[in-house]
């Protein structure tokens, strides 16, 4: 009896390790919340889910990467783009595009930027790091470029349009459904799995049959659908696209990713942990954006939080596989 | 079951005294199952294969050996689709075929356990096996079916005697490298086509597991299965091959039945085939 007790024991520690994202976020809630205890209360905790969501998609963007093995640079800039491209295509011809065609505008034109990444990245073999921080420039300057300096203001924009970001309700349950379909998807599909496989060995995939090249393009258009989704809900949350929109959104991207247990090495990783890494950094934007502290000073903090991020997971993943080899 | 014709020829031996008759196993008058003509493959500067040829029956066991840098994973990765070939023919059953892809190779029934351990460290030993063919469920032909991946992969690694036949979804960095071999051998075992081809299936294993991997290989010649069974050590291949080829330096310099030699022989004729150039094809 007292091995099942320690099995059970070392069971729990397995899942608490596995899953930290969300203790963690509960625990750093419940602190900041003690600080400020406006935090406690329930309107307020809505609040913070609806600020996480368009970070949210942009983290589920970094994540489907990472788990590929491959990072991507260019999501701030592919979100700001594709936001951008979007409004202004809407702000001059609005009165004849569909409702829902103009929904799915930032997420095609995400889609088709991620496909450009991965046109580099997968059939020309190039390396992601260096193709996607080319393209983090490039459509960055292309949004500022095809923005004329200006913002476009949410009165020019389709009341429908900005619907889904601006609405509490609708924002965080497409969020939810939105990343359960992704999270189930990565797991019991082939093509998911196929995902873990790529990140976990490149050559192993290639020798085992998966076409790697068709893989690394299809996770890069995944990135690049995902970004679009953001710009989407960015757009409807800011009710605005702002010229700076998307520019500051990759580091917050990675920090959710690892802070959500995805491993830096790929293959390893679930989308519902990463989502509890979202919301972790939304707790925590929520708390400073209360305190008001200077967007300066946030970046300082989002620095801090990536690196903290990496050591602590360095330190989960050696604790679980010493757990693991045990068992 | 596989009919074969065999020559009615073989070799009077005489044991301790008495005659003896050891029926001849070279097959004649056949297609082969896999034929390979004239291949050449270049890395860069170095001619890596120079006009190999080779050919495999159905059900038979090819011993292929030969040192580091022969050519002898070469050869098997342009069978298994993995590269490809520079210049040369592959004919299966006498039509000639072009392997492009690893799923070419499938198609054909060739199934290869590659000598690099072809898993991935951070995937369960389940999905390892099933890797790039994963089962899915019969009514959703889109979601996995783990649960009868895990079924299977426990079935075939008790078959094995393996451990952790127990625990399928233990991740496989766990796992020691002779439970390693297992997986890639059981892979092999579960996909079991018209060719397999197994690269180095006995090294990291104990005495044991040699003996296991080389009864998996018998096993396949009865029902009819051919095998290329790679190897750096004559002792392993010699005990069930049929055929036994020799690359040396991208060239093939040996290519002889089995049957027809002592292994004390077949060390002689190794070892001039390798360092005194010398030709038995």
């Amino acid at each position: 009896m007292v091995g099942s007790s320690t099995q059970v024991k070392q069971k729990l520690m397995l899942f608490i390790l596995e899953n930290v994202a969300w203790p963690l976020f509960i625990i750093i809630y419940t602190i900041l919340g003690l600080v400020k205890p406006i935090m406690f209360s329930p309107s307020y905790f809505i609040y913070i889910l609806y600020l996480s969501v368009p970070l949210g998609f942009a983290v589920i963007a970094q994540s489907i990467c990472l788990i590929g093995g491959v990072l991507d640079l260019s999501i701030g800039s592919v979100i700001g783009f594709s936001a951008m491209l979007a409004g202004l295509i809407l702000m001059e011809y609005s009165h004849i595009i569909p409702f829902w065609l103009s929904l799915l505008l930032p997420i095609l034109i995400g889609i088709l930027c991620g496909m450009f990444n991965g046109l580099f990245t997968g059939f020309l073999r190039l390396n992601p790091f260096i193709v996607t921080l080319a393209t983090m420039m490039l459509f960055e300057g292309l949004k500022i470029l095809i923005s004329g300096g200006f913002c476009i203001p949410g009165r020019y924009l389709p009341e429908l349009y900005l619907l889904p970001g601006s609405d509490l309700t609708i924002a965080i349950i497409s969020f939810i459904v939105i990343s359960a379909i992704t999270g189930f998807f990565l797991k019991y599909t082939k093509w998911g799995i196929h995902i873990y496989v790529v990140g976990g060995n490149q050559n192993v995939a290639h020798m085992m049959g998966i076409n790697l090249r068709l893989m690394l393009f299809f996770i890069f258009t995944l990135s690049g659908m995902f970004s679009g989704i953001a710009a989407l809900f960015y757009t409807g949350f800011n009710r605005s696209v702002p010229v700076t929109i998307g520019s500051q959104v990759l580091f917050p991207s990675f920090a959710g990713a690892i802070i959500g247990g995805i491993s830096l090495q790929g293959g390893r990783g679930s989308i519902i942990n990463s989502v509890g890494g979202a919301l972790l950094l939304g707790v925590i934007e929520a708390f400073l954006v209360t305190f008001a502290i200077t967007p300066e000073a946030r970046i300082v903090g989002y620095g801090a939080i990536v690196l903290i991020a990496i050591l602590f997971n360095q330190f989960r993943e050696s604790l679980r596989d010493s757990i693991l080899r045990r068992i | 079951m596989v009919k074969v014709k065999y020559k009615s020829e073989g070799k009077i031996l005489m044991t301790e005294g008495k005659l003896s008759f050891e029926q001849s196993t070279e097959k004649v008058n056949e297609v082969p199952l896999l034929e390979l003509r004239n291949i050449h493959k270049f890395y860069g500067k170095i001619h890596a294969l120079k006009g190999v040829d080779f050919k495999i029956y159905e059900g038979e066991i090819v011993g292929l050996i030969g040192d580091n840098g022969a050519g002898k994973s070469t050869l098997v990765k342009i069978i298994s689709g993995v590269i490809n070939k520079d210049k040369g023919e592959i004919y299966y059953k006498g039509k000639k075929v072009d392997i492009k892809s690893v799923e070419d190779a499938r198609k054909l029934g060739i199934e290869t356990a590659f000598q690099e351990m072809t898993l991935i460290d951070s995937l369960d030993v389940g999905l390892n096996i099933f890797l790039g063919r994963e089962l899915t469920k019969p009514s959703l032909p889109f979601i996995l079916d783990y649960k009868n991946m895990y079924i299977k992969s426990g079935e075939i690694l008790n078959k094995l005697g393996l451990r952790i036949a127990e625990n399928p979804r233990r991740e496989v960095r766990f796992l020691s490298g002779g439970e390693k071999q297992g997986i890639v051998v059981a892979r092999a075992m579960l996909f079991k086509s018209k060719l397999v081809i197994l690269d180095e299936p006995t090294r990291n294993l104990s005495v044991a597991g040699v003996k296991m991997v080389l009864d998996f290989i018998r096993n396949l010649k009865k029902e009819g299965i051919a095998c290329i069974f790679i190897s750096h050590t004559l002792h392993h291949v010699y005990d069930v091959a049929d055929r036994i080829v020799l690359l040396s330096r991208g060239e093939k310099v040996l290519d002889v039945p089995k049957y027809k030699y002592t292994l004390e022989e077949l060390e002689n004729m190794i070892i001039q085939a390798t360092y005194l150039s010398k030709s038995y094809t």
